[in-house]
């Protein structure tokens, strides 16, 4: 009996440890049906310490209407309804002024990275929050296809 | 022990009385020349080719029956929006998603719906692509407890019905940010009524409809990676 609560302590302090680790990830933004866009996110999830859950994001956003700069992103993990987002369940979004200087607008990245979706929001009608934008992602930064267009370029 | 409710019941039916009387006397006195309802509401029936906006949509094929709206996209996708309920459909080859929100395509009609419309009078006349038109501008504001106000402004064609053939929205107040003004062009209008099999969409159109899920851990990032900038914006490491 001893012996199973010791390892049952020490699977509970491995587990806690392993979901304090950052986890960084890194995403090619592609349409419903695979077809590339030029844009690549790198998000780091994290968390400050205890007794803070593992919820902040970090990062950034590459390719804002293909322009080849990066822009920093900051934001948090949570769950979202499936009404808002393509896929289910939590996401880790993204707040990014990367078309700001284009398009005065707020941009938000929701990735899912469990169905391996994101979707984009804007606005800049000071009032609402639109959609403008949704599709897969692949693992990793791909190198950008040739003519392939924005995301959020409709 | 009577006399008290009747008493009671008596003052109650002369405050309630009294409070439909103050309440008639504000709608007497407000003034319904200005106020007016959202313009683009008249245009139930439409298919035009939409530009800017929202969206910053380009050439995309947009039509209105109704309350619903359809933007084609490419590949054959396309997306439905209730103007009403405020869902959007996603259609394409792979998919049909729903979504409780709104597509930015149908910006404006989509937009403004709790808004207060107030017409500013204008004697403008203006030919845009070939079309003379009066020119009308809107005061906008939210009934919330924080107003909001836009000014929108229309160019409604002569020979179109006073269509919109463009729309100029903008965000007032202070510190509202002069480069946010949005402009949003419809060209190829016809207002005859769009075939409706173009609303329709797949029966099985469930929220957040993407493929199953694909386990819930990406594998790291490739060896390739680019380096994240140290701050600001910087060219990639290519």
């Amino acid at each position: 009996m001893k012996k199973a609560l010791l390892l049952l302590s020490i699977v509970m302090v491995f587990s806690l440890a392993a979901s304090a680790k950052d986890s960084t990830y890194e995403f090619t933004l592609r349409d419903t049906g695979g077809n590339a866009f030029c844009n690549v996110a790198f998000v780091r999830n994290y968390t400050p310490g205890a007794p803070v859950p593992k919820v902040l994001v970090g990062g950034w956003y590459y390719n804002a209407l293909c322009d080849g700069l990066y822009y920093p992103g900051g934001g948090f993990k949570f769950g979202v309804s499936s009404y808002l987002q393509y896929g289910n369940g939590a996401v880790l979004a993204l707040n990014s002024p990367a078309y700001f200087s284009y398009e005065t607008v707020a941009f938000q990245l929701l990735v899912n990275t469990k169905y391996h979706t994101w979707t984009i929001y804007w606005d800049n009608d000071y009032y609402g929050n639109y959609l403008v934008n949704y599709g897969t992602w692949i693992n990793g930064s791909s190198p950008v296809v040739k003519g392939a267009p924005d995301a959020a370029k409709r | 022990m009577k006399l008290r409710s009747v008493a009671l019941v008596l003052v109650g039916v002369e405050l309630w009385m009294g409070a439909i009387g103050s309440g008639q006397s504000p709608a007497k006195a407000a003034p319904a020349k200005s106020s007016s309802q959202n313009p683009l509401d008249s245009f139930k029936n439409f298919a035009a080719t939409l530009n800017g906006g929202m969206g910053r949509d380009h050439d995309r094929k947009i039509y209105r029956s109704g309350n619903l709206l359809r933007l084609d996209f490419d590949r054959g996708s396309y997306r439905i929006v209730d103007l009403e309920k405020g869902i959007t459909w996603g259609v394409d080859a792979n998919t049909c998603s729903q979504f409780m929100a709104l597509d930015a395509g149908s910006f404006p009609f989509s937009a403004f719906r709790d808004f207060k419309f107030e017409r500013v009078p204008t004697a403008e006349e203006e030919t845009i692509d070939g079309h003379v038109c009066t020119v009308e501008t809107f005061q906008l504001t939210s009934t919330d407890e924080h107003p909001r106000t836009v000014k929108m402004k229309l160019w409604g064609a002569k020979d179109l019905n006073h269509f919109p053939i463009k729309i100029e929205v903008e965000p007032q107040g202070p510190g509202a940010n002069p480069k946010a003004k949005l402009e949003v062009h419809y060209s190829n209008v016809s207002l005859s009524a769009p075939d409706p099999s173009l609303f329709k969409h797949p029966v099985k159109c469930t929220p957040g409809g993407a493929p199953a899920p694909m386990g819930s851990t990406p594998a790291p990032p490739s060896p390739t990676t680019p380096k994240a900038p140290a701050g600001g914006t910087t060219k990639p490491n290519q």
